[in-house]
Order: C-alpha cells, then sequence, then structure tokens
C-alpha cells in the first residue's frame, strides 16, 4: 500500500460537537456570573434601592433589615449567585424596581416585537448580500459590481443610525412606504427591517463578494473550470460553500451586535419592543431589567456562535479531525 | 494518423503588453508523451494554461492552436467548456489544492461526468480508482480530501481528468509535490491511461526518463526539440546543455577534510510541545572541518531541530555537545535558508545583504566602499558578476537569490554553513550551481551540514548521508570521522 489514509468518520463530528457545546455552556455560564454581579456591583444598597423603588420615602432599619432577608443579601455572594441563577433557570428574573411587575412578564410583552423586527432583518440582510455578491461576482467588474461595490462602500462607511436615519426619510417620508409610527406587526416591520438589513448587509456583501473572488482563483476552482464546469456550477457548488465559513462567522459575530443595537434601532422607528423597555430602564437605574436584558442577549450571541459552530463542523470536514 | 494537439505559431500575450510565449510550434501525436520542460519563468505554465483556455481575461492567444480538427486559439468561452474534459483532460501539480475541501474524493472524480451534465456511477468511479492502483477505494473514496496521501490523491485526478477518454491529457508539474519514488508511480498511471500525455516539467531527469519526446523552452520560445537520446547525445543549444548539466555529478572535492573535528553531539534527544512529542532520541552527529554532511528523512523526523542544535540557537533536552574552539568566534555559523527571497533585506541593494557578515563585531571595521568591493568580489564568485549590485531581491530570480546567500553566508569565512532544504525552491540547473557552491566552501574549509528531502541532490552533493527516521537517526554518525579517501559518497547502512 502507498500512503496511508487516516478515518475520520461520524465519531469525530459527534465529538466535536460536544466539545463546542460544552464550550458553549462553559461560556454561558461565565458570562451569566458576569451579569449577574451587575446588581451586588452596582453603587449603594441594593435593599435601600428596591426600598425606594417601591415608594417608601421613610426608610427604617427594621424595614432595611426585612428586605435584606427577602431578597437573601445576608447570604455570602456565591450563594446568592446559586439563588439568582435558579431563579433564572425557572424564568424568574426578578422584580422591576420601578414598576414592581416581575420582569419576565414585561420582558415577554415586548419580545415578540423585537423578534419579528430583528428576525426579519437578519434573514432579509442574509439573504441581500447572498444575492448582491453573487450577482457582483457573476458580473465581476461590469456596472452591476460597480454598483454593489458603491453601495457596499457606502454602507460600511456610515454608521447604522445615520443610515437608517437616511433611509427612513428616504423611504417613509420620501416614498410614502410603511409607517412612521408602528403597531409591531410583521407588516409594519418590513420597512424597517429592510432598512436595517441594508445596512448589515453592505459589510457582508462585501466580505461575502471577496471571499468568493478568492476561491474562483483557487486551485480546486480552476481544476473544475479545466473539467468543463461553468461558471455558474463553480459559483455555486464549490466556491459558495468553501466562503460560506468566514461569512457565517460574521453573522454570528454580529448577531451579538445586532440585540446590542437594538435601543438605538427601536428609538429611531419607534418600534414597542425591548430596546426601548432597555432605554427606559438604563434612565432608571433599574438594574434586574438591564440585568434581564444583558443576559438575553449574552445568550443570545453565545446561541448563534454554537449554532455558526456547528454548521461549519457539519460543512467542513478538515474542523472533525482530533485536534493534535 | 492526425496529431491530437498541433500548435504553430503559438504567442501568448498578456493585457499588460508582455509577451511570455513567442512562436511556439509542436504537435503531438495519439498515445504519445511530449514533455515541455524548462527552468522557472521559461512559460511552462502559461503554455498549458493557453493549451486549455484557462488564460485569463484579457490575455490574447496569437497563431494556430489545433485540438480535434478544429482551430482554438481565438475560441470563446462555450467553445472551450465543450472541449474541456472531451478533448482534454488536466492534471494540476497540487493534488491537494486542485480538490474542493468540503467534498468527499469521489464529488471530486465525478465532477468531470457531472459538470458536462452525465451520470456518475460510484461503483464506476470505485472501480476506476481500483484500476489506478487505490486500495480499498469503495471505502476510501467517500473520505476528505485531507486524508488521502498526495500519490493517491493525484491518482484520483488522474481518474478525473481521464473520466471522458479525452485524446490528450495536459499535466502540470504532475509530481513535484510528491517524493521522488512516488513520483515515478504517478506518472507510470498517467502513461497507463492511454490518452496522449502533454508532460510540462522543469526536472530534466524525470522528463528523460518518461516523455518519447521532448521541447527544451526557455525564456518563452521552444529552442528545441527532440528524442530524449538525442537531446542527451546531441544537444543543439547552450540552454539545453545548461539543463542536461543538473544532471551531472557535483563536481569532486579537491582536498581531502581536514581531520580536525568540529562539532559532536552524542545521544541528543529534544522535545517539542512541553514535551509531549519526541523530536530527537539519542542522536548523534559529528561534522569535521571541510566536510559535507547530508540529513534526510521526512518531515517531522526532526531534522530542522538537530540543525538548530547544531548551529547552537536552541538547548537540546539532553546528550553531550562538544564544540571546537572554531564555533566560539562570533558569525562562525551561518545559515542558508530554503526561501532565499525572504531570508535576503527586500529594500536593501544585493551588495549589502552579502556585505552583512563584514560588519560582525570582532571584524575590522570597514568602510562602505571596501564592504561592497568584497561583496562585489563574492558575487562575482558565485556567478553574479553581471547582475545590478544595486538590485533588490525581488527584482532578482529565486535562484540568483540563493546564491546570492551564499554568497553571504560564505563571504565571512564561518566555521560552518547549515543550509535547511536549500533547493527546495529552485529549479535543476540553479540546484546544480547551488550544490557547486557549497562543495567550493567546503573545499575552502568550511563544514556544511545540508538538509534535504532530495535524495538524489544529497548523494551527489554529500561526502555522508544520515538517514533520519521519527525521533532518532537510523544510521547513527561515528562522530567526526575524517573521511577517507575513495569511499563512496553516500548513506552509511547501520542498522538502528
Amino acid at each position: 500500500m502507498i500512503g496511508t489514509i487516516r478515518t475520520s468518520g461520524r465519531g469525530g463530528m459527534v465529538a466535536a460537537a460536544l466539545a463546542r457545546t460544552a464550550q458553549a455552556v462553559l461560556t454561558a455560564l461565565a458570562a451569566s456570573v458576569i451579569v449577574w454581579a451587575l446588581l451586588p456591583l452596582a453603587p449603594g444598597d441594593v435593599a435601600t434601592r428596591v426600598l425606594l423603588a417601591r415608594g417608601v420615602q421613610e426608610i427604617s432599619a427594621a424595614e432595611l433589615d426585612a428586605t435584606r432577608a427577602e431578597l437573601g443579601l445576608n447570604d455570602p455572594l456565591p450563594v446568592q449567585f446559586l439563588h439568582w441563577i435558579g431563579r433564572v433557570v425557572q424564568g424568574d428574573l426578578g422584580q422591576s424596581f420601578t414598576s414592581q411587575a416581575p420582569v419576565t412578564q414585561e420582558i415577554l410583552e415586548r419580545l415578540p416585537a423585537t423578534l419579528i423586527l430583528l428576525g426579519l432583518a437578519l434573514a432579509l440582510s442574509i439573504l441581500l448580500s447572498l444575492l448582491l455578491a453573487l450577482i457582483a461576482v457573476g458580473y465581476r467588474d461590469g456596472w452591476p459590481d460597480r454598483a454593489i461595490r458603491l453601495y457596499t462602500q457606502i454602507g460600511a462607511a456610515l454608521p447604522t443610525f445615520v443610515f437608517a436615519l437616511l433611509a427612513l426619510t428616504f423611504i417613509v417620508v420620501g416614498l410614502q412606504m410603511g409607517r412612521v409610527l408602528s403597531d409591531a406587526s410583521w407588516r409594519a416591520a418590513l420597512v424597517p427591517a429592510f432598512i436595517i438589513g441594508l445596512d448589515r448587509a453592505a459589510g457582508w456583501t462585501q466580505l461575502l463578494r471577496a471571499g468568493l473572488l478568492e476561491a474562483m482563483s483557487s486551485g480546486y476552482a480552476e481544476v473544475a473550470r479545466a473539467r468543463g464546469a461553468s461558471r455558474r456550477r463553480i459559483l455555486l457548488r464549490h466556491t459558495l460553500p468553501n466562503t460560506a465559513l468566514p461569512f457565517l462567522t460574521a453573522i454570528g459575530v454580529s448577531i451579538g451586535a445586532l440585540i446590542g443595537g437594538a435601543p438605538l434601532i427601536e428609538a429611531i422607528f419607534t418600534w414597542p419592543g425591548l430596546g426601548a423597555y432597555l432605554l427606559e430602564a438604563l434612565s432608571a437605574r433599574n438594574y434586574p431589567v438591564i440585568q434581564a436584558y444583558v443576559l438575553i442577549a449574552a445568550l443570545s450571541y453565545v446561541t448563534a456562535a454554537l449554532l455558526v459552530d456547528l454548521i461549519a463542523l457539519a460543512l467542513d470536514p478538515r474542523l472533525r479531525e482530533p485536534r493534535s | 494518423m492526425q496529431p491530437v494537439l498541433t500548435c504553430k505559431g503559438l504567442s501568448v500575450a498578456y493585457a499588460t503588453g508582455a509577451r511570455p510565449v513567442r512562436d511556439i510550434s509542436f504537435s503531438v501525436a495519439p498515445g504519445e508523451c511530449f514533455a515541455l520542460v524548462g527552468g522557472s519563468g521559461a512559460g511552462k505554465s502559461t503554455i498549458a494554461r493557453a493549451l486549455i483556455g484557462l488564460h485569463g481575461r484579457g490575455t490574447r492567444i496569437g497563431g494556430e492552436l489545433w485540438l480535434g480538427g478544429r482551430d482554438m486559439a481565438g475560441a470563446g468561452p462555450e467553445a472551450w467548456r465543450g472541449v474541456r474534459g472531451r478533448q482534454i483532460g488536466f492534471i494540476a501539480q497540487n493534488p491537494w489544492s486542485g480538490c474542493d475541501p468540503l467534498r468527499p474524493v469521489r464529488d471530486h472524480v465525478a465532477e468531470a461526468w457531472r459538470c458536462h451534465a452525465l451520470p456518475a456511477s460510484w461503483t464506476e468511479i470505485a472501480a476506476r480508482l481500483d484500476r489506478l492502483g487505490v486500495a480499498g477505494a469503495a471505502t476510501r473514496m467517500a473520505q476528505a480530501p485531507h486524508t488521502w496521501s498526495g500519490g493517491m490523491l493525484q491518482r484520483a485526478s488522474i481518474a478525473a481528468a481521464g473520466a471522458l477518454a479525452p485524446p490528450l491529457v495536459i499535466a502540470d508539474e504532475p509530481s513535484s509535490a510528491l517524493d521522488a519514488d512516488r513520483a515515478q508511480s504517478v506518472l507510470d498511471v498517467l502513461r497507463a491511461l492511454g490518452s496522449a500525455v502533454l508532460l510540462i516539467s522543469h526536472d530534466i531527469g524525470l522528463v528523460l526518463r518518461n516523455a518519447d519526446r521532448i521541447g527544451i523552452l526557455h525564456d518563452g520560445r521552444l529552442i528545441e526539440q527532440g528524442t530524449p537520446d538525442t537531446l542527451r547525445r546531441n544537444p543543439q543549444h547552450a540552454q539545453t546543455r545548461r539543463l542536461l548539466a543538473a544532471l551531472d555529478p557535483m563536481p569532486p572535492r579537491r582536498t581531502a577534510p581536514l581531520p580536525t573535528p568540529l562539532l559532536r553531539l552524542d545521544g541528543i534527544s529534544a522535545s517539542y510541545d512541553r514535551g509531549r512529542v519526541r523530536a530527537l532520541e539519542a542522536t548523534h552527529l559529528g561534522i569535521a572541518a571541510g566536510e559535507i554532511v547530508g540529513l534526510q528523512g521526512p518531515s517531522g523526523c526532526g531534522k530542522s531541530t538537530l540543525l538548530r542544535i547544531a548551529m547552537g540557537v536552541e538547548r537540546p533536552a539532553g546528550g553531550r555537545i562538544w564544540r571546537a574552539a572554531a564555533l566560539d568566534r562570533p558569525a562562525a555559523v551561518l545559515p542558508v535558508f530554503q526561501d532565499p527571497v525572504a531570508s535576503l533585506v527586500p529594500h536593501w541593494p544585493i551588495w549589502r545583504s552579502v556585505a552583512e557578515p563584514l560588519s560582525a563585531p570582532h571584524l575590522p571595521r570597514l568602510s562602505r566602499g571596501a564592504r561592497r568591493e568584497r561583496a562585489l568580489s563574492a558575487l562575482a564568485t558565485v556567478g553574479l558578476h553581471g547582475i545590478d549590485p544595486e538590485a533588490r531581491p525581488a527584482e532578482l530570480s529565486v535562484g540568483q537569490c540563493q546564491r546570492a546567500a551564499i554568497a553571504r553566508a560564505t563571504l565571512a569565512r564561518p566555521a560552518l554553513i547549515v543550509a535547511d532544504e536549500p533547493t527546495s525552491a529552485l529549479d535543476g540547473p540553479s540546484s546544480w550551481q547551488v550544490g557547486r557552491l557549497l562543495r567550493e566552501a567546503a573545499d575552502a574549509g568550511t563544514a556544511v551540514l545540508v538538509v534535504s528531502h532530495d535524495t538524489a541532490f544529497l548523494t551527489r552533493l554529500a561526502d555522508r548521508v544520515i538517514a533520519m527516521a521519527p525521533g532518532r537517526t537510523l544510521t547513527p554518525g561515528k562522530g567526526a570521522r575524517p573521511h577517507r579517501a575513495g569511499e563512496p559518497a553516500g548513506g552509511i547502512a547501520v542498522g538502528a
């Protein structure tokens, strides 16, 4: 026998997937410690702030003690963390300092609006960047490519909110499409989601276009061409899957940014979602709400990154090798 | 019989106006192996790409290019697409980069049918791979390309190139990514395909062994054609003689090595990755002044680690090192690297890189003019008197850069030159010149330690060749043993 051939079967895939999942769980745990620490690290006494938030003007020592006992603030910090995470796992994110209502309930009321807007924006931006990058590469150096390159440069250079304001003025006010005041329906989400998507897609299109062009001049693309494959076949069957990995990673990373940027976006489109809720909480120093929002953002990011990792594992056999 | 390929006055012109290939005429008969051979920059790959229509946009093809009864010189993309795979098969130099890394090997072969909208059958592909010497093809072909060895994967590429039984297969350096013994078996498999083969190579030895007829390329022109026999016996062109000279043995040593041991490593062990991987175990190496010792072995056997220990830049984990006093002065040990262009300072004129060892602290200070003079004479001794001494490395060829690097290494009269794969980036004639220069350095009294994967080069150059297996030397060097006259150069087969 000449040469050796290593085996890389399904076992490698399962082991690698388990390792990535374990890593993600650890990351989520570390993130939750930091998120929890927001409250004990916040300036001032927690019990006092809770009482003030409840409208108690004159705080007596007895009331303070009772509240401390109620909130479990006399326990050592690790025990407090365990209690907190135990409640979080059961869906209890604490009480809002301002409204006294459970934070979970308030979030659940606003979550669908944000999910609709961000989900639609994400889907549109992925579709847009895929389409535009494929067109740009298909008509390389022709006018479609040049127009797309101009768009990606403008989109990448402008901050999201400037881009969104300009687009809003042009589309909603100028073209009389969509509404300035929104009611969180799918219909109402379409125009803002398209604007956010257009902004997001600029960077991704650039990335994907550059990756596709590089892959088109790779050895395997040349060999496929020498076998008689058409340009379209090489683009869709070989170079697109090979470029998908860095593209997916970029999408995974920016999901965190998307959620972090939601307050600004929702403020611009007067969207009644979580972002607006966070802005209120920030100005009122409503720590349980801030905590809950940061926790959701962190967990979404970890989940997105894990998903990207798993897709990459399924796509690329080289990632399934045990590391030497 | 009608030739499968005929070129008449073929030329290739880039959009920039450069014409890397000019007025090439040759033809390939059915079933024959015609080889185009030449040094780097001769235009080999440009021709290979033009013959299959893969020249870039803006590149113009002049003259006639007859393939299957049709002149393809001005053909458009669709016409080329019909010809590729059916009239011409193609085999790329590097089998791994030629395969889509995300898809199993069988898809790589099946693509030959599918991209012409023909059905591909797994059993047929497995049978073909089996015939080309891939054992267990039916199960292995479902694996990813990176898990295959180069020789096996190149067989899969041959299966793909021959899938539609094209009358001609173009193979661009098909074996240069492989070890010497695997290279020959891949070429045998290629010939067994039955198609005519246009073999593109820089390796005159390989071409002489395998081709029926050979065309010598130089500077974009086909300067000579003939059978291996006529070319070897009666080369017409100076460039052909230069290529053939690469097959000559190195000049014999003029002076016997001095019986002075210079460096002795006894029972050296080394490990990396925090002690988990043993690079060297109980390794012996000795070298005397004026001696050339070759180190040879598979990648990962610890050759480079041993070199670094010999140079004194890495400490071994165990063992004893004995160094002669001559090694303790500054610039006593000088390296020659694998990538010559990267080993020279990119923004310095070449003379300044060559003169650098003259600035070693133990030497008397020389004026800039004096250093330049010394550098120019050093460049002349390595045959570079013709080049502009103010040129930057990027303006020189890779072979010229390596010769300049050797001029730099010898200028300071070091006690030991350590060369790590000094010829792997070079074509045949340049490798031969580098070998000759190392031999001259040894004759002048410098000990030379050379690592190379090119067995033929090492056996022709070195006084002794030490074969290394992973973790230890298989044939322990016997310390600084003086060379005995009449002893054949080459490996000393001592059991482990």
